[in-house]
C-alpha cells in the first residue's frame, strides 16, 4: 500500500473513530502530513503530528492515563498541534496531566509544554537535568524566526540566495512557501511562554499513575546529553524519544558511540512496543536493533580507519576518512525504495560520519 | 522503663542557643502527644513530636510554596499526623501537594494515608530503595509491634510483682504510673499500627531529584543516614537542610556500614546550610552537631580497626577497648540516662563498624 494512500485512509478513519488502531506497519516516510492517533495499549496513545507549515517537525507525543492521573511525553513544536493534543486529552479522560515528560532539549519536543501548564497548573515538567540546562541554553524566541523570514525576505528582493548565486524560479518559489510557512509559525508563537522543567532527574524517575507504573529512564547519553525514555513495564511498551526515530536515524549531533551503549539497555527492557520520537509506532525491537547495528557499525569503521590512517598520517581528515567508510549496506534498510527516505539517510548518513570522526578524534 | 526523657528535655532546654528559633508552648494533644511548632524560615515549619510511643522529639516539616505545601514525614501513626495536618492548617488553607519519606523507618512514614486521604493530588517522594525496603519490611510490623507490646507488659507486670525496676532500684509510685502510662501509650500505638493502610510511595527516584515548584526550588538528594537510600532536602536559596535520620539527636542512629554514613554526613557538611533540622531533635544553626556525629563514626571505624589489627579475638574484647568516651560528655552533657544509651549505642556502632572491617564477618 502506498504511503500516501495509507495516510489519507488513517486520515478518514480518524475522522469516523477519532482514534485509529493500527496494528499493521506500512512504509513510513520522513514527512508527515497527517496527523494521526495510534492506541498502543489499553489508555496509552501517541499521536503523530503532521509537519509544521515551514517544514519543521513535530516530535511524536504520548499519552498514558492511570486511574488517577496521566503522564504524557513530549508537547511537539507547533503550538497549535500541542492545542489539538491538549483538547484531544480532554476528550479521553477528566484525570490531571500531572506530568509531561520532555525527552530531550530539541524544540520539536518540547515548546507546548507552557499550553500544558496554562491547562494543567498542577502539571510538572519532567525532564534529565542536563536537558534543563541545555533547553536554558537555547531558548526558541520569536525573534528568531522574525530573523529568519527577513534573511529569506532579503534574498527573495536580491535574487540571490545565502551564498550570493542567482535563484531560480523554482528556488523562488520554495523561498516564497518557506516564508509563508515561517510567518504561519510565528503568528502561534506570539503566544509562545517558555516552560523550563520543573522536576528534574539524573537516572531513573518511577512515577505511580494510579494502578500504572511508569519508569523515566535516562540510560545513557545519545542524540543529546540528556535522553530521557518512558517505559511501562508491564505493557512493555518503550517510549524512546529520538534515541530510535523512524524511518531514519537523526544523526546530526549526539555521542554515537555511548548511544550504541544505551540502545544496549534499551534492548535489555525486551519492549514489546516502541514509539520513536518520530515516526511510526513499531512492534517488537527489529527497528531498535537496526539503529544499534548501525551506530556500532559506523563507530566501528571510523575507528578502524583512524587506527590504519594514523599510522602513516598524524592527524588524518575527516575526508581521508570518511573515504574508508562504507555504510552502504544500511542504506536500504533504512530508506526502502522511497526517493525522499533514501535522499534523506544519505544526508543524515554524511552527517553521522562527521559525528562519529569528531567524537573518536575528541576522545583521543 | 522509660525514665531519662525529662532529662532529655532539660538537655534541649540547657543546648537553648542551638535551636533556630524560639520554641512555643509545646501543643499537647489529646493523646497527651506534644507538638511543638517552630517557624524556621518564611513558609517552613518544623513540627516536633516530643514523645510518640517509642519515639522522641520527631520531625515533620512543612514548606509552603505558592499554591500548595510540601511535607517532609509524616510520624509514627495516623493520629500524629492528623494533628500536624491540624497544625499546618492554622498556618495555610493550600493543600499539601507533596509528601516526602525520608527513609522506610515507621516513624516516618505511617501517617502517609492521613494526607493521601485529605488531597486527592497528593504525590508521595522518596528513593526507589525506600520503597523497596518499604514493601519488604511493613508487611512484618504489625506481628513485630504486637511482640513489643507482650514484652513490654511483661515487664510492667514483673516490676510491679517484684517492687523494682529492672536495674534492680525501687519502683517508686511514680516511676510506676508513669511506666504503665508508657505501657498505655505504646498499646494505643500498636492499635493504630497494626490497622493503618499502609499508602507507599508514588515518585520514586535514585540519586537526586529536583523541583522547581511555587516559587521554591527544592533539592532531594539520596544519601546513606540510619537507613540505606535515605532523602534528605535542602532549599539553596533558604540555605535550609532536611536530614531525616542521617543526624538524629540527642543520640544518632546508626546503620550498616558506619563508614557510609560517614562519608554521607561529609557530604551533607559541604551544603551551604544555615539552618539543620534533624530527623530527631531540635533545628541546628549550625554544623557542630553533624560534625560531632561525624567525628563518632570516624573515630569508632577507626578505633575498631586499630583493635582488630592488633589481635582483638571476640566482640566483648573490641566494645570494651573502644567506646568513645572522649566524645560522650558532647553528646550526653553527663546526663546519666543519656550516658546509658550513649554506650549502648556506641557497643552497636562498635559491632557494626567490626562487621563492616571484616566484610560481612560478625566477631564470636
Amino acid at each position: 500500500m502506498c504511503a500516501r494512500r495509507a495516510t489519507r485512509l488513517c486520515a478518514w478513519a480518524l475522522a469516523a473513530l477519532s482514534v485509529a488502531i493500527s496494528s499493521t506497519s506500512c512504509a513510513d516516510t520522513v514527512t508527515t502530513r497527517q496527523r494521526t492517533v495510534t492506541q498502543v495499549a489499553n489508555g496509552v496513545y501517541v499521536i503523530r503530528h503532521r509537519d509544521s507549515p515551514d517544514g519543521n517537525v513535530n516530535g511524536n507525543t504520548a499519552v498514558i492515563i492511570g486511574e488517577q492521573r496521566v503522564l504524557v511525553v513530549d508537547s511537539c513544536f507547533q503550538l497549535s498541534a500541542a492545542a489539538d493534543d491538549i483538547a484531544q486529552i480532554q476528550r479521553w479522560t477528566k484525570k490531571p496531566v500531572a506530568f509531561l515528560l520532555i525527552t530531550h532539549w530539541h524544540n520539536d519536543h518540547n515548546m507546548g509544554s507552557g499550553l500544558y501548564k496554562a491547562a494543567y497548573p498542577d502539571l510538572e515538567v519532567v525532564s534529565h537535568s542536563t536537558t534543563k540546562r541545555d533547553m536554558y541554553r537555547t531558548p526558541v524566541t520569536p525573534s528568531r524566526f522574525e530573523q529568519q523570514i527577513a534573511t529569506r525576505e532579503r534574498q527573495l528582493a536580491s535574487g540571490r540566495d545565502a551564498n550570493g548565486k542567482p535563484l531560480t524560479a523554482s528556488d523562488s518559489v520554495a523561498l516564497r512557501q518557506k516564508i509563508a510557512g515561517k510567518k504561519q509559525v510565528l503568528a502561534e508563537l506570539h503566544d509562545f511562554v517558555y516552560q523550563a522543567p520543573t522536576l528534574t532527574f539524573e537516572h531513573e524517575l518511577d512515577v505511580d499513575l494510579g494502578g500504572r507504573e511508569v519508569q523515566l529512564l535516562h540510560l545513557g547519553r545519545g542524540p543529546t546529553s540528556g535522553d530521557a525514555m518512558a517505559f511501562l513495564p508491564r505493557e512493555r511498551v518503550l517510549i524512546a524519544g529520538d534515541l530510535v526515530t523512524h524511518p531514519i536515524l537523526f544523526t546530526y549531533d549526539g555521542y554515537p558511540s555511548e548511544w550504541v551503549t544505551t540502545l544496549d539497555r534499551l534492548l535489555e527492557l525486551a519492549p514489546t512496543t516502541v514509539v520513536p520520537g518520530h515516526g511510526e509506532v513499531l512492534h517488537g525491537v527489529e527497528y531498535l536493533r537496526l539503529c544499534h547495528d548501525y551506530l556500532a557499525n559506523a563507530v566501528d569503521q571510523v575507528a578502524g580507519q583512524l587506527r590504519q590512517q594514523t599510522a602513516t598520517i598524524e592527524n588524518p581528515s575527516l575526508d581521508a576518512v570518511r573515504k574508508g567508510v562504507d555504510l552502504a549496506a544500511f542504506r536500504a534498510r533504512f530508506g526502502g525504495s522511497d526517493s525522499d527516505n533514501l535522499e534523506a539517510f544519505d544526508d543524515a548518513n554524511e552527517a553521522l560520519i562527521r559525528v562519529v570522526y569528531h567524537e573518536a578524534m575528541h576522545n583521543q | 522503663m522509660n525514665r531519662h526523657w525529662g532529662s532529655v528535655l532539660a538537655v534541649a532546654v540547657v543546648l537553648g542557643a542551638t535551636p533556630a528559633a524560639a520554641a512555643p508552648a509545646p501543643r499537647v494533644s489529646a493523646t497527651g502527644h506534644d507538638i511543638v511548632t517552630t517557624k524556621i524560615a518564611d513558609g517552613i515549619y518544623q513540627f516536633m513530636t516530643v514523645r510518640d510511643a517509642y519515639v522522641r522529639q520527631l520531625n515533620s516539616v512543612a514548606i509552603e510554596m505558592q499554591r500548595d505545601v510540601l511535607v517532609f514525614d509524616t510520624n509514627t501513626r495516623p493520629s500524629t499526623a492528623r494533628l500536624i495536618l491540624q497544625e499546618i492548617r492554622k498556618l495555610t488553607n493550600k493543600p499539601v501537594r507533596y509528601v516526602v519519606n525520608s527513609h522506610w523507618h515507621p516513624d516516618h512514614w505511617s501517617g502517609n494515608e492521613v494526607y493521601a486521604d485529605s488531597f486527592p493530588e497528593l504525590e508521595i517522594i522518596a528513593t526507589r530503595k525506600t520503597l523497596e525496603f518499604m514493601q519488604n519490611v511493613a508487611p512484618n510490623w504489625p506481628a513485630k509491634f504486637r511482640g513489643e507490646l507482650a514484652q513490654r507488659r511483661a515487664a510492667l507486670e514483673k516490676e510491679i510483682a517484684t517492687g523494682k525496676q529492672d536495674d534492680g532500684s525501687v519502683l517508686t509510685a511514680d516511676q510506676r504510673s508513669r511506666d504503665e502510662a508508657d505501657v498505655r501509650d505504646y498499646a494505643s500505638f500498636v492499635d493504630e499500627a497494626t490497622t493503618l493502610r499502609r499508602v507507599y510511595p508514588t515518585l520514586t527516584y535514585d540519586v537526586e531529584l529536583v523541583l522547581e515548584h511555587g516559587g521554591r526550588e527544592i533539592q532531594l538528594i539520596s544519601t546513606t543516614g540510619d537507613a540505606e537510600g535515605t532523602t534528605v532536602l535542602y532549599l539553596p536559596h533558604e540555605k535550609v537542610l532536611v536530614t531525616g535520620d542521617a543526624i538524629s539527636y540527642p543520640i544518632p542512629y546508626i546503620t550498616p556500614p558506619p563508614t557510609r554514613q560517614a562519608e554521607a554526613l561529609g557530604r551533607l557538611a559541604e551544603l551551604d546550610a544555615d539552618i539543620i533540622i534533624p530527623g530527631h531533635g531540635p533545628a541546628f544553626r549550625d554544623k557542630s552537631f553533624l560534625e560531632l556525629e561525624r567525628s563518632l563514626l570516624v573515630s569508632v571505624t577507626k578505633s575498631v580497626r586499630e583493635a582488630l589489627r592488633n589481635g582483638a579475638q571476640t566482640l566483648d574484647e573490641v566494645q570494651k577497648s573502644v567506646t568513645a568516651d572522649d566524645l560522650r560528655v558532647q553528646f550526653t552533657h553527663d546526663d546519666p540516662d543519656l550516658d546509658a544509651r550513649y554506650r549502648d549505642r556506641v557497643r552497636v556502632l562498635v559491632k557494626l563498624a567490626a562487621r563492616e572491617a571484616r566484610d560481612g564477618q560478625d566477631l564470636p
